[in-house]
């Protein structure tokens, strides 16, 4: 499976810098950077440079530029991941190697690993680049619990490859990406808790954006970055979101299976 | 050696209708076809558009499981373990599909190499080697978008190569290729099973290259096997005739007409210009050339010209198909 892994990142690699040299590192770049301006402006000359008691209540503390570094940290990564998996396969489709693709015995899981880890290497410059800014204007982002913040990371890595499954299928199903990644993108960039807190959610779109892995992790990751509480201080926490991760790639993984069939069948018919 | 048993695929399509409900219908595109292919021979698939040629190749190359039916391939069960089979398969298309268009020859080469379980190094070396082989060595760091179409159909014959498999899939392999192109694909193909002993499937609806390639002829109408054979036999079993063209000298036109009559030929047309006689008739497959020229021999005649034109396999296709519909 490593083997496949590196092929699919070598090829990736190959693709993207004849393609697009420097525009996908830096649109991934200015996509992280300017949101983070937006609220780094809001904060200090809307709202004086301070949060009110709700945000307190909500997020578990006051540092609101840490909160949104690690939110749009981590919406960079997961958007990452979901649309180059999402859209790998469709895309072999509409270019026609996907025939090319089946015909070897190149395990799925291995392929769209390989998709994941390129895409977490292309966004380890405009992350870094991020954190730096946030650290330039004031956000307090040191690491509390190292421990537990590379358990979230390993948990994001599982919870978003298994929302990427998921949305493979679907865009395979329906033959379409736009709408898809669009509404998608846009959905949890508001939904996932990113620039805010999804207690201030109303409570139906609060309970569907906590069924997502995405939401479930940042939320981790927070408290473990920002304030220091891991595993030990919210098993419960962990483990259901732990379980959420797992139930996405298992149903991703199911999911694809089924659709990859209909796909070949739909083509050649 | 391949050998399909009862092959059925039906497939569910979906009709809307504006302002109602969307309909399902089923539709049989492979109806119970059986077939088998050696190691080391050519074998084509012929049939008109939507015969159900693209369907049984996605089959037999993994890529589609039947509805029913069995595939053996040197004793693995293809349908219920397809991850053993696809190492000794592969497939080609006509038109320009399955290459990464953005990489360069080589690359496409090694990616799939890769895909296909080959280390870095070894990966590297049978790019090369494949791509010597369809004369692109010194294209071999281009893109492969800078390619023409016949540098790419090349280049998805040596992608078909790169697991060295003992069964080829050809579909439509020289479509849309200037003829000196389609002639190269065409000896490389002849090559593949000749020399390298590779069981090839061929579907193309240039029927001068399933003639000149083919050992043996399955015809597919609407998902069955309507007739199989080696082109000879379909030719027989057409009931298309060969057509003979004698020019003759010495000879009287009436007394001519009256012999071949005789011998029971059809189309009979005689002609005289400048003291020789030109004879026109057409006669079945089997007709024994001999009672010809005992004719010519009775009648006293000498030959100057005798020439016979088989039917064109296209001429054999379209008969055995419109017997059948």
């Amino acid at each position: 499976m490593w083997s496949t892994i590196l092929s699919v990142i070598w090829q990736r690699f190959n693709v993207s810098r004849r393609a697009y040299p420097w525009s996908e590192i830096g649109g991934n770049l200015l996509a992280a950077v300017v949101p983070f301006l937006a609220g780094w402006i809001l904060l200090r000359f809307v709202f004086g440079g301070r949060v009110d008691n709700s945000f307190t209540q909500e997020s578990g503390g006051t540092n609101y530029l840490g909160f949104l570094a690690i939110g749009l940290a981590t919406y960079m990564n997961m958007t990452g991941v979901l649309l180059a998996v999402g859209r790998s396969l469709i895309t072999e489709q509409r270019e026609g190697t996907l025939d090319a693709l089946f015909l070897t015995p190149v395990s799925r899981i291995g392929y769209t690993l390989g998709y994941t880890f390129y895409q977490l290497l292309l966004q380890v410059p405009p992350t870094i680049a991020l954190f730096v800014i946030a650290w330039l204007s004031g956000a307090q982002i040191q690491v509390l619990a190292p421990g537990a913040v590379l358990v979230n990371l390993v948990m994001a890595v599982i919870g978003f490859y298994g929302m990427s499954l998921v949305l493979a299928s679907v865009m395979l199903a329906i033959r379409e990406t736009f709408i898809t990644q669009n509404t998608l993108t846009t959905a949890l960039y508001v939904f996932s808790g990113i620039l805010f807190p999804v207690g201030y959610l109303p409570k139906p779109l609060r309970f569907l954006s906590e069924g997502l892995p995405s939401t479930r992790i940042l939320h981790l990751l927070r408290n473990a970055w920002l304030y220091g509480l891991g595993p030990r201080d919210l098993p419960a926490d962990y483990a259901l979101t732990a379980m959420v991760a797992l139930g996405f790639l298992l149903l991703g993984i199911w999911l694809l299976r089924h659709v990859e069939r209909l796909a070949l069948a739909d083509m050649t018919w | 050696m391949i050998e399909a048993t009862q092959l059925v695929r039906r497939f569910v399509v979906k009709k809307s209708r504006q302002f109602r409900s969307v309909v399902q219908e089923e539709i049989t595109a492979v109806d119970g076809v059986n077939l088998n292919i050696e190691r080391g021979e050519i074998v084509a698939l012929l049939g008109m558009n939507g015969a159900g040629k693209t369907t049984t190749i996605k089959m037999l190359s993994t890529l589609l499981k039947p509805t029913s039916g069995t595939i053996a391939m040197d004793g693995i069960d293809v349908v219920s373990q397809p991850s053993l089979a696809r190492p000794l398969i592969n497939m080609v298309a006509g038109g320009e599909k399955m290459l990464y268009w953005r990489l360069t020859g080589k690359e496409n080469l090694v990616y799939f190499a890769r895909l296909y379980g080959y280390g870095g190094h070894e990966a590297a070396q049978r790019a090369i080697k494949l791509l010597g082989m369809v004369g692109l060595s010194e294209a071999a760091d281009l893109a492969v978008e800078r390619y023409s179409k016949g540098m790419k159909q090349r280049l998805q014959v040596a992608r078909g190569l790169i697991n060295d498999p003992r069964y080829l899939f050809l579909d439509e392999p020289t479509l849309g290729l200037d003829a000196p192109i389609a002639r190269e694909i065409r000896n490389l193909v002849r090559e593949l099973a000749r020399e390298h002993n590779r069981g090839i499937l061929l579907t193309s609806h240039y029927m001068a290259e399933v003639e000149e390639l083919s050992d043996r002829i399955y015809l597919l109408h609407r998902g069955r096997i309507i007739q199989q054979g080696k082109p000879e036999q379909l030719r027989v079993l057409s009931g298309e005739q060969v057509k003979y063209n004698l020019t003759l000298s010495g000879v009287n036109a009436a007394n001519l007409d009256n012999c071949f009559r005789d011998l029971g030929v059809n189309g009979l047309k005689v002609t005289q210009a400048e003291g020789t006689t030109h004879v026109e008739f057409n006669a079945p497959q089997e007709f024994p050339q001999e009672h010809i020229f005992r004719a010519v021999t009775a009648l006293d005649a000498d030959i100057v010209d005798f020439r016979t034109l088989e039917p064109s396999l296209e001429d054999v296709v379209v008969a055995l198909v419109g017997e059948t519909a």
